[in-house]
């Protein structure tokens, strides 16, 4: 500044005290320039601290809005697709149910007589079986044979073949979750006893369960309560009125497991073919016995149907005692048995050929 | 309505107006703006109460911290001359705390008076008292106030020309300014009773 400017600046600040003590305060500055720069520059870093600062609270405060906000939605779409899909049913397992030929067959020509003999599968399980008890004697080891019987239960399921109808009778009854369901054997797996002419007509496959189970779930079939014993009578494609059904067929009614076979007994568990037609195999069975006498037969039935840990209890010939476990052994399965092995005495009454 | 406003050029605005954007928006953009006008004075001052370049930034960066809650809170009708006000009471403060000594702050506004305009009558007069007062002072009064005023000599030109140092020129400059403005008003006084 030259001497005029410097007055002028001079003079101001004489009338200007904030101008005099500034310029008072240079004095003790050493380079004024750089200084101000320097406050020039903490003074713009002061204010971009400041608006990083807000950005960094509303960044978070952003994200965890939109976190917020895509959760409420998913949320609301994953409710509205429940409320638009139905519930999806249980998958219900259908039977095989025999073709509309077989059934307008067997109703053209009833089967007159039905008798129900033991697949070859079983006759080898009841030899196996006969056959250990044969070595161990009538007082073999119960737990041993138990274990025994048990072990084969288990793997029972598999030693059958695929045609046979108890494997089939067997894989329906794990498979299909309907207590009280029963069927006949087939006419191709009926071995004819030597005595009694074979079957000539298929038997009708039936079973039998809940209304509700049934109704609407199995391909043909509907229900009729007409009976009013509440029973049902499923029939392949077709309906079958209870009293259109001729012939020993087999029916079980789910109500509470009581058995309908003309007679009225009851029970918690049964024979599978009825106590009936049971009764008329044991009397078969026994005919050619060695001895007159009465044998009775403790056995347990296992949740599959099959027998097992055969006891002679009591006895008024010991022997007829191999024959008659023999006749247990090989005899049809039990329906009703649980996981704790269900007993049963069985009472045989033997009648020697003249 | 107030975001899609254009943003006005700050340079074009003056003091009040800058002060009133900041007390609306409190935009800190706008409050550096208006501080940096006076800054280079601010730290003059805080230079001349604390002796220390750094002690008088710290001062600064201080009192740019109160003038972001202060200039909202407060009605300032004169910003420079309440800056001004702010920045010595700030640099005082920091004395007082660093050496325990009495301090009485200035009061929290202070305006300037304004140039008077007297008519010729007057101006007249207070020449004559002028001239009887200047008698009146000191020999180095006199003389730094008749160069400094009358032939508009510079400080360091009076200091070159007396032989006096820069800082007793500026001294007997004010001094004798202050001994002036008393004797003018006496004689004013007198002269009115």
């Amino acid at each position: 500044m030259d001497p005029g400017q410097m007055h002028a600046f001079e003079k101001e600040s004489l009338e200007d005290p904030f101008l005099m003590d500034a310029l008072e305060g240079y004095g003790y500055g050493k380079d004024p320039e750089s200084e101000i720069r320097d406050l020039e520059r903490r003074i713009s870093n002061r204010i971009q601290k400041r608006k990083s600062r807000l950005i960094s609270l509303i960044k978070p405060i952003g994200i965890a809005a939109t976190l917020v906000l895509l959760v409420g939605i998913s949320f609301l779409l994953i409710k509205k697709q429940e409320g638009i899909l139905p519930k999806v049913n249980p998958q219900v397992q259908t039977k095989s149910i025999p073709s509309p030929q077989e059934l307008r067959q067997e109703e053209e020509n009833p089967p007159q007589k039905q008798i129900h003999t033991i697949s070859p599968p079983i006759i080898n399980l009841a030899q196996k079986n006969s056959e250990l008890s044969k070595n161990k004697g009538p007082e073999m080891d119960i737990k041993k044979e138990r274990l025994l019987a048990e072990k084969e239960d288990r793997s029972a399921p598999n030693s059958f073949s695929k045609n046979d109808s108890v494997n089939a009778f067997k894989r329906e009854e794990t498979k299909v979750d309907l207590p009280g369901a029963i069927s006949t054997l087939q006419s191709k797996d009926i071995i004819p006893d030597k005595n009694q002419s074979p079957v000539a007509k298929p038997a009708t496959p039936v079973f039998s369960g809940t209304a509700s189970a049934l109704q609407g779930k199995v391909a043909g079939v509907s229900v009729s309560k007409d009976s009013g014993l509440n029973e049902v009578v499923v029939t392949g494609y077709g309906t079958k009125k209870k009293t259109a059904t001729t012939g020993s067929v087999t029916r079980v009614s789910y109500k509470k497991g009581l058995v309908n076979q003309g007679d009225s007994s009851k029970g918690d568990f049964e024979p599978w073919i009825g106590r009936l037609a049971y009764k008329q195999y044991i009397d078969s069975a026994g005919k050619n016995a060695p001895a007159n006498g009465t044998v009775w037969v403790q056995f347990r039935v296992s949740p599959n149907g099959n027998l097992n840990t055969f006891i002679i209890k009591a006895s008024t010939d010991t022997l007829l005692n191999p024959l008659a476990r023999k006749i247990i052994q090989e005899g049809p399965k039990w329906k009703g048995g649980n996981k704790n092995y269900k007993t049963r005495i069985e009472r045989i009454v033997f009648y020697k050929k003249p | 309505m107030r975001l899609l406003k254009s943003k006005p050029k700050l340079e074009a605005l003056d003091d009040s107006s800058l002060l009133i954007e900041y007390q609306q928006t409190g935009e800190m953009e706008i409050l550096s703006h208006l501080f940096s006008r006076y800054m280079v004075l601010v730290y003059g001052v805080c230079l001349k109460y604390l002796a220390d370049p750094e002690k008088a930034k710290d001062a600064v960066m201080g009192i740019f911290e109160e003038l972001v809650t202060k200039a909202r809170k407060h009605d300032i009708q004169n910003f420079r001359a309440w800056l001004y006000v702010l920045s010595r009471n700030y640099s005082l403060m920091e004395i007082r705390q660093s050496k325990k000594l009495a301090f009485e702050p200035l009061l929290s506004f202070m305006e300037f008076e304004e140039d008077s305009h007297p008519d010729k009558v007057q101006k007249e007069m207070h020449l004559q008292y002028l001239e009887d007062c200047k008698e009146k002072l000191s020999r180095e009064q006199k003389t730094s106030i008749e160069l400094f005023y009358e032939k508009e000599y510079c400080y360091k030109d009076i200091s070159s020309h007396t032989g006096y140092s820069l800082q007793e020129v500026k001294t007997y400059i004010q001094n004798g300014k202050r001994n002036l403005k008393i004797c003018i008003e006496k004689l004013q006084g007198i002269e009115e009773s």
